[in-house]
Order: structure tokens, then sequence, then C-alpha cells
């Protein structure tokens, strides 16, 4: 019975410390949210889901039509040893912090293209249902991300000019 | 023999140290990085996505509780009860992730390295589920010190 008593303690103090300390903290997150499933806008429907995965043409159109804005979901050390020419970093990460002073220019952008590190990672999808739920649309997904841009021997920017915060 | 060796006081408090320093560490590690502590549970498949920011929340909060129970002495019944179905259920966890790697890319066990989630970034595969087994024969050394004396008297 103690036991049990003990377990049910640790358990009901862990709980509460942790939703605590979640309220408070600067990188707390929503605990009721799922950010994980791709989701489709108030009302739509697949057929009308925001989120479009491109390639490589796709975003050099992007890029040369002047769409809007490109977005970088990665850390910023990935970000500094190589990015597309004129990507916005927007560490999907640290939203908390890069997002408040980019709000301005992507609420004034038409369109926004997210891309992370290669074909397995997910943040850029992540990043893309986090801009859809702050009503930024349409997105478009670049799934081959860094690793399918240098493959294909496109031209990279170093460094971190001009980046937020 | 080593049955008493294995229970004298000094051997279970140097273990209750070392298992509190690791869990403190480790839930730190976690703490502060909810969302990529959900990201890297996530990629196990086994918790549903609804639970996932949940989970991420409460579960490091519920190793440094631990750590501070096995350092403080308080509820130390359930800690170690907890310790050891925890870190049970990491291996059987990471197993299966690793089982789900070795599928999909054809690596060898031996050649197995990834991010746990276990807060000490990419680690070799082995190695930590060997430390995981260890953990959980901590927990059942220190909860069975603990019953010992009430089964003598």
């Amino acid at each position: 019975m103690k036991l049990v008593k003990e377990v049910i303690w640790i358990l009901g103090t862990s709980c509460i410390c942790g939703l605590a300390f979640n309220a408070f903290s600067p990188n707390g997150i929503n605990v009721l949210d799922n950010p994980w499933s791709r989701k489709v806008a108030a009302g739509g429907s697949e057929a009308e889901d925001p989120i479009v995965f491109v390639g490589i043409e796709r975003v050099c159109q992007f890029i040369e039509n002047r769409e809007g804005i490109i977005l970088d979901a990665r850390n910023p050390r990935e970000y500094a040893e190589a990015h597309i020419p004129g990507a916005q970093l927007l560490f999907f990460y640290g939203m908390n912090e890069y997002y408040p002073a980019l709000e301005e220019k992507l609420r004034a952008a038409p369109a926004f293209l997210t891309y992370c590190s290669d074909i397995h990672c997910e943040d850029s999808e992540f990043l893309a249902n986090e801009l859809l739920n702050l009503n930024h649309m349409p997105v478009y997904v670049y799934k081959g991300g860094m690793a399918d841009w240098i493959s294909n021997q496109m031209p990279v920017a170093r460094g971190m000019e001009e980046q937020a915060p | 023999m080593i049955k008493r060796l294995l229970f004298h006081p000094a051997i279970v408090w140097c273990v209750r140290l070392i298992v509190a320093a690791v869990l403190i560490y480790a839930a730190l590690q976690k703490i502060w990085t909810p969302l990529e502590f959900a990201r890297l549970v996530r990629e196990y498949h086994l918790v549903p996505e609804q639970l996932l920011n949940l989970m991420a929340v409460t579960l490091p909060w519920l190793e440094l509780v631990c750590g501070c129970c096995l350092v403080t002495g308080l509820g130390l019944l359930g800690t170690s009860l907890l310790l050891s179905v925890l870190n049970s259920v990491f291996v059987v966890a990471i197993l299966y992730r690793a089982w789900m790697i070795m599928q999909a890319t054809g690596v060898n066990f031996f050649d197995l390295s990834f991010d746990c989630g276990c807060g000490f970034g990419v680690v070799y595969i082995p190695t930590k589920i060997l430390e995981n087994c260890l953990l959980v024969a901590a927990g059942l050394l220190i909860l069975f010190s603990k019953l010992r004396p009430r089964a003598a008297a």
C-alpha cells in the first residue's frame, strides 16, 4: 500500500511540476496541441490543403518569381554553414525566439517556402504546420531540403547576416 | 556474502547517488526544450501524437523528481520501482526503434547510433541498452534493500 501511495505521489508531483514549469517557461508548449500531424485549414478539405510539397524546379521558380519568403527550419549552426541564398532563419525549435522578429515581414509575404536538412528531416513540415496555425499561407515545403539543393550544385550562402533575433 | 555486500548501506547509498546524478542530468537536458524532446519521442512511433506534448512536459520532471527522491531518501520504495519500470520500458522502446532502423536501412545492430531522447545526444545503442539495464538493476537493488529489513523483521 505504501508503495502504491509513493508511486502516485511521485507521478502527481512530476505532473504538477512539469505543467507549472511549462506554463511559465519561455519554451513552454501547448500540451493539448498536436503540431505533429498535417492540418487542413479550417473548413477546408484535403484538396484545399495549403501545404504543398515541391521539388527543386518549383523552388527555383519560387525564387526567380520572388513569390514569397524562404524559411530555413534548421538550427542557427546549420544555417550559418550553408543555406539557400535569401532564406531567412526560422529555427522550428526556437519559434518563440525567432518568430517575433520576423512576424511583421511574414504578415506582408504572399507565400512561404520551408526547408530543412534532407528528405528524412520533418522540421520543414512542422514549421509549415506552425505557419498555417499562425495564418500564414500558402506554404510550400521543399522536402529534399539542403541536401538536395547542394547535390544539384545550386549556389549556397553562408553566415548569419541580417538574421533574427 | 555477496548478498550482504551488495545490500551494504554504503553500496546502496553510492548507487543511489550515481543513479540520481544520471537522472537529474538527463532531466535538465530535456526540461528546457520540450518541443525538441517531443520530436525525439515521436520518432519511436509508440506514443499517440495527441499525447506527445504532455509526455514531453511531464517525463523529464518525473526523472528529476525521482533523482531528487534518490538523493533525499523520500519515497524510496516508489522511486526505485518507477526507476526499474521506466527503464525497462525505455529498453524495450530503444530495441524496437533499433529494430525499425535495422529493417529500414540494413545497418547492423552493433553499428547503430542515434539520439534516443535520453538527454545524452547521439549514443551508441548497444552501450545505451546496457546502461539502461544497469539502471533497472540499480532500481531493483534499491527496492530490495528497502524491503529486506522488513522481510527480516
